[in-house]
């Protein structure tokens, strides 16, 4: 099913049905669009057809408004144990949303977690909250209450509440795969995965602590950008396997991890097992994130989705944002800010 | 006369009809930009280290906590402000080698200074709302201002500038590259301003700006 919403947005989340709208006045306006919704599935039964939503009758399904603190764009934003988080410019805040309720009430609990760090992406996975500052490196957000240096490995720091510092490297992107935690830079073409060990000490009980053992970390001397999908079977792949591919594949191991992007890079090479084909894009790719219809690449001039299977299709922008948000059963599907519209689409009968 | 303000400054209990009234998705939230009043600009000075200065005699819109300007019974409040901005001969006749260097003329120093000071293209944070960021339209275009190092450096032709106040009411400003690494990120402010009212930059680049990449401003 593809949604369209037709207005001036700068960033979009679905959480739990509820449609977050952030425009470009530093406003935060939240829709609860799910009646115009089963509405549209009951007249068409099903039918896969666009659902276009008007801007003057969007207003309709509001629910909410806020200005939202310390930034008016939000760098990232996301959404973990009933809260709303928004990294910006001046730190990271957070948000109570109560979705049981008609009304959310923002202006109770404390907003502000950490000052002046700005995270330029965030990752949730299972309870956990990765955050890749830059320059300023990798944090991770959880909330075990008591900590303790570790001797082993490398210990993570307290910055502020429930924040800790993982290390102080240049970290730009930042995954979780299986609870393992995964961060990347954009400077070249290396990832390392961090494993992350919290025990108990021995003597009370009480205290956890924690420490990164930092497990591999590659370094790719390809021009390319290389994606690793998952290393699920994949069907037809000699098909589309390419015989004049000057890569060999032996030479890079396949994990399951999610994709090493080079924003300084127009070109880069989708690589799966037995697979291996070179891609294009028309601007120097902003960020990507790996979904369960494919992997997907934003650029300002257009959104590129590779699907495991090795088909490609575009969006066409200039882009805003694309992100990837879940339904009620847990499906992936995709949000793709533009100039003039917000398109949600689940990419089932994309051709 | 602070009691009064803060007594105004309460915000009345928010009922859905008022909610529906403000998801007018930005047209009454234009207040962002306070406007410009009164302004007056004297001749120039010389000052003793070589400078040429000029004193801007202006009213400037009174700011919240937050930032945003603040509205009494709709009329914007003002405070009277005279201020000193000084055309530095470090970044004009010598400038330095690890810092951005005016091509622009005076003029245009004053007027880029002038539309980032009284525009509210500011920072938001308390602590710095001593500094901001500028740039000067031409046809509806941004025109280039001087040079700029990059973290090597280098040398490159800019169209942004950024303004400081090193002192009290003594405002200085340079051209920057903003992709350079040592530069901090452009605000928030100054990129709605410069999306909303001025239209220079397109929505889709305030991520590529913000994370310091090539848009139609470098």
């Amino acid at each position: 099913m593809k949604i369209i919403l037709k207005g001036d947005f700068y960033d979009c989340q679905i959480i739990r049905g509820r449609v977050f709208l952030w425009n470009t006045w530093g406003q935060l306006f939240v829709f609860d669009i799910r009646p115009i919704i089963n509405q549209f599935v009951k007249e068409t039964k099903g039918m896969d057809t666009v659902l276009e939503i008007e801007k003057d009758h969007l207003k309709n399904f509001f629910v909410a408004s806020v200005n939202v603190k310390g930034g008016i764009f939000p760098l990232d934003s996301a959404y973990m144990d009933d809260h709303l988080y928004s990294a910006t410019e001046s730190g990271l805040y957070k948000r109570f949303i109560q979705t049981g309720k008609r009304f959310f009430d923002f202006s109770k609990g404390k907003a502000f977690l950490i000052s002046r760090i700005p995270f330029y992406n965030i990752a949730i996975g299972d309870g956990y909250m990765g955050l890749a500052g830059k320059e300023e490196g990798l944090f991770e957000l959880y909330n075990e209450k008591k900590y303790r240096i570790s001797k082993y490995g490398r210990s993570a720091t307290m910055e502020s509440k429930g924040i800790y510092s993982v290390h102080r490297d240049y970290s730009s992107y930042v995954w979780y795969e299986k609870r393992n935690l995964f961060s990347s830079n954009d400077r070249g073409y290396s990832y390392e995965y961090l494993y992350r060990i919290s025990q108990k000490s021995d003597n009370s009980g009480k205290y956890l602590r924690t420490f990164y053992k930092r497990v591999e970390n590659q370094r790719y001397n390809s021009p390319f950008i290389i994606m690793l999908p998952s290393p699920e079977p994949i069907k037809h792949v000699k098909e589309h396997e390419e015989k004049d591919s000057k890569l060999p594949l032996k030479e890079y191991k396949i994990r399951s991890i999610a994709p090493i992007l080079d924003t300084n890079r127009t070109e880069f090479r989708f690589i799966a097992k037995g697979y291996n084909k070179p891609i294009s894009i028309e601007s120097k790719p902003r960020r990507c994130f790996k979904a369960s219809y494919g992997i997907v690449v934003e650029s300002r001039k257009e959104v590129v989705i590779v699907r495991l299977n090795g088909e490609v299709f575009r969006i066409s922008g200039p882009v805003t944002r694309a992100r990837n948000a879940k339904d009620s059963f847990g499906r992936d599907f995709l949000i793709v800010v533009l100039n003039d519209y917000v398109l949600i689409d689940d990419l089932k009968n994309q051709k | 006369m602070l009691k009064d303000i803060m007594a105004k400054k309460k915000k009345t209990p928010r009922y859905v009809e008022e909610e529906m009234e403000q998801a007018s998705f930005g047209e009454t939230i234009q207040k962002l930009t306070p406007l410009v009043a009164s302004l007056q600009a004297n001749p120039s000075r010389q000052t003793r280290d070589g400078n040429q200065e000029i004193v801007l005699n202006h009213d400037v819109a009174e700011l919240d906590a937050e930032g945003h300007p603040y509205y009494n019974n709709g009329v914007l409040a003002r405070l009277s402000v005279i201020e000193t901005y000084t055309f530095n001969a470090k970044h004009r006749e010598q400038h330095l080698a690890n810092s951005g260097y005016w091509t622009a003329t005076r003029d245009m120093e004053r007027m880029s200074f002038q539309t980032c000071r009284y525009n509210g293209a500011f920072a938001v944070w308390d602590s710095d709302k001593h500094k901001g960021w500028g740039v000067v339209i031409e046809n509806n275009m941004a025109v280039c201002l001087g040079e700029g190092v990059d973290e090597y450096n280098i040398s490159h032709t800019v169209k942004i500038c950024k303004f400081l106040e090193g002192n009290p009411n003594l405002w200085h400003g340079y051209p920057i590259y903003y992709q350079s690494k040592k530069e901090e990120t452009i605000c928030d402010n100054a990129l709605s301003y410069w999306a909303n009212i001025l239209g220079i930059i397109d929505k889709s680049e305030i991520n590529d700006i913000k994370n310091r990449e090539e848009s139609s401003l470098s």
